[in-house]
């Protein structure tokens, strides 16, 4: 066994102790930590099976070609475009988007699209921000909308062209 | 990564949040909430409604798109999964960009909503 697998199972186990004692011991704050464990676990088991499944159909059914025109090399603004639309009706979190974006990217589409898509479906998910204009106002929305979707965009370009140039390629498990 | 989730969930409860991102200064305020924004993780169901009372409690709007939108774009927590994915170095150089992107959308917002001047 190597020395990260022990240290791993160390922390887990002792986690795993510190929940089942706290409740024993009625500790509140470990009560608390263990809530949150559920629930954010049950969040993420509602969401990433049917992320996976999908991700799964697009693997076998969206041939290369397609994904190359619209998001590859010689896409252009539109890929762009495409991948801001995509990213909008992501749900989730960014947990969720990578292994889409990894997807895409195994399937031709270029890096700087790939890091659009990434930021744009952290900051502009449409079911989120019809949540949060209803609670800080559309004026709020809009200008963060206005001034963060550009910078997004260009800070994309730049770092994926920069990686390109570079020669750099995603290795899963790297 | 689920278990450091639920731990810093709890380290850094909603009345935290709260007391810190409260400061008078907005500067301070504004950087205290992107750190707080970069190192938690929440659902957007949690997030807004909280906003929405800081906002009623005095929180400036500068203050809450900086903690907003770090939460959304920095993922220290999500470090493992990206890395997974996309390597340390472009995760690292990723959460550096879009860190400096929610500042950058804090103070206009700040400039749009007159809080800065």
């Amino acid at each position: 066994m190597k020395r990260t697998d022990i240290i791993r199972i160390v922390i887990i186990s002792s986690y795993v102790v510190f929940l089942v004692a706290s409740w024993m011991a009625d500790f509140n704050p470990g009560k608390e930590v263990s809530f949150n464990f559920a629930s954010f676990s049950v969040e993420m088991l509602k969401l990433l099976p049917c992320a996976f499944i999908l991700i799964g159909l697009f693997q076998v059914w969206v041939k290369r070609e397609t994904v190359e025109k619209h998001f590859g090399e010689k896409s252009g603004i539109r890929g762009y475009l495409w991948a801001v639309l995509l990213a909008g009706t992501t749900v989730g979190g960014l947990y969720v988007a990578f292994p889409v974006a990894y997807s895409l990217y195994s399937k031709g589409a270029k890096l700087s699209v790939i890091f659009t898509y990434i930021g744009a479906s952290a900051i502009c998910r449409i079911p989120m921000t019809i949540f949060e204009a209803s609670f800080l106002g559309i004026k709020f929305t809009l200008v963060r909308l206005l001034v963060s979707l550009p910078l997004v965009l260009v800070t994309a370009m730049l770092l994926g062209n920069y990686l390109t140039k570079r020669g750099y390629k995603i290795i899963e498990g790297k | 990564m689920l278990i450091l989730v639920s731990v810093v969930l709890f380290l850094v409860p909603d009345e935290f949040i709260a007391r810190y991102l409260g400061s008078d200064n907005k500067f301070t305020g504004v950087l205290l909430a992107s750190l707080i924004g970069s190192v938690t993780l929440m659902p957007g169901f949690i997030v807004f409604p909280l906003c929405g009372i800081l906002l009623k409690e005095g929180v400036l709007y500068m203050v809450l798109s900086a903690f907003t939108t770090t939460l959304m774009m920095v993922g220290v927590l999500t470090y493992p999964v990206e890395k997974a994915y996309f390597g340390v170095k472009v995760t690292i150089i990723r959460n550096v960009i879009s860190f400096f992107i929610a500042l950058v959308v804090a103070v206009m917002i700040g400039i749009f909503f007159g809080e800065i001047f």
